[in-house]
């Protein structure tokens, strides 16, 4: 059986890893050139609005790299599936926190069992309320909850820290994983086509 | 990293970057604050040499759109590209920020 070179076989995902020195300077080139492999199975003039959450999902998983990951190399691996894209950003470097968090439950890996099922609380302003849904010992996944905008006032109280919320509204399902046996950090795109 | 120039009744600073990311944030933020403080607090930052936005430079847009507003100015974007004006209507900074497509006559 013989498939068109743009449909991808629904048995055969096809994956590729991506190595990202955590430099900002080379991210853009990274960029396209993860793109136009994307492109090549799934073409931009079908899928524009998936391939523009897709190159957003990536701009922010190498912002993270760049900063907050503090180690020299992360690892970008894209999997293609018939009617999913998933991005997988992962390194060695440290593990997922919040700066200043002095909240409950804490944030130490691996995660207590006993808080599975709870809300870490992200963040939080007038417009929206980001929250990480702890699933297990090693996982979380991120939940945003937006309210209205009427009107952006001098008392509005606005976040000015946008990477998780992006990744969360870009895709259809966004998580992390901390493997403390290997001390590997995995954050998890799936964006799916269909 | 900014081109300023009045314009009517705001003032336009044209982004001279290809990249809006954490590597020029500050330096924006700063430079709009002096813009703020010399007292252009209507202002109306180009992207039309912009090819993609992070969320360190959003922030930063947000930082400073606060600090116009407490000196009673406003801040407004113009020129975006599809995949920006895209990430604004995503995380609706569409409804935070007036949205002009090219640069108007008058800010509004």
């Amino acid at each position: 059986m013989f498939l068109h070179k743009n449909k991808l076989s629904s048995v055969t995902p096809i994956q590729r890893d991506f190595l990202f020195v955590n430099d900002s300077k080379v991210m853009y080139p990274l960029l396209n050139e993860i793109i136009s492999f994307v492109k090549i199975h799934f073409p931009s003039d079908v899928h524009e609005e998936k391939l523009i959450n897709c190159k957003q999902a990536l701009i922010e998983l190498l912002t993270n790299g760049v900063k907050h990951s503090k180690t020299d190399a992360s690892v970008i691996t894209v999997i293609l599936k018939d009617h999913k894209i998933e991005l997988i950003k992962s390194d060695k470097g440290r593990a997922f926190y919040l700066e200043n968090y002095t909240g409950w439950p804490p944030i130490s890996w691996p995660l207590s069992k006993d808080y599975i099922g709870e809300k870490i609380k992200v963040y939080s302003d007038d417009f929206s309320n980001l929250h990480a849904i702890i699933q297990n010992e090693n996982r979380i996944a991120f939940e945003l909850d937006e309210f209205p905008i009427e009107n952006v006032s001098i008392e509005s109280n606005l976040v000015e820290h946008y990477g998780l919320m992006i990744l969360t509204k870009v895709s259809d399902l966004f998580y992390y994983v901390h493997d403390a046996s290997t001390h590997t950090n995995l954050f998890h795109v799936v964006i799916n086509i269909n | 990293m900014l081109e300023t120039n009045k314009h009517n009744n705001y003032t336009v600073a044209k982004l001279l970057i290809k990249e809006a990311n954490l590597d020029v944030a500050d330096q924006f933020k700063s430079e709009m604050l002096q813009l703020v403080d010399k007292g252009n607090n209507q202002i109306v930052v180009s992207f039309e040499n912009v090819v993609y936005v992070d969320s360190s430079f959003l922030g930063a847009l947000v930082s400073v759109l606060k600090y116009a507003m407490s000196k009673g100015g406003d801040i407004a974007v113009a020129q975006l590209n599809k995949d920006i004006n895209n990430l604004f209507s995503l995380i609706r900074m569409n409804k935070v920020f007036k949205v002009y497509n090219t640069l108007p006559d008058v800010f509004a």
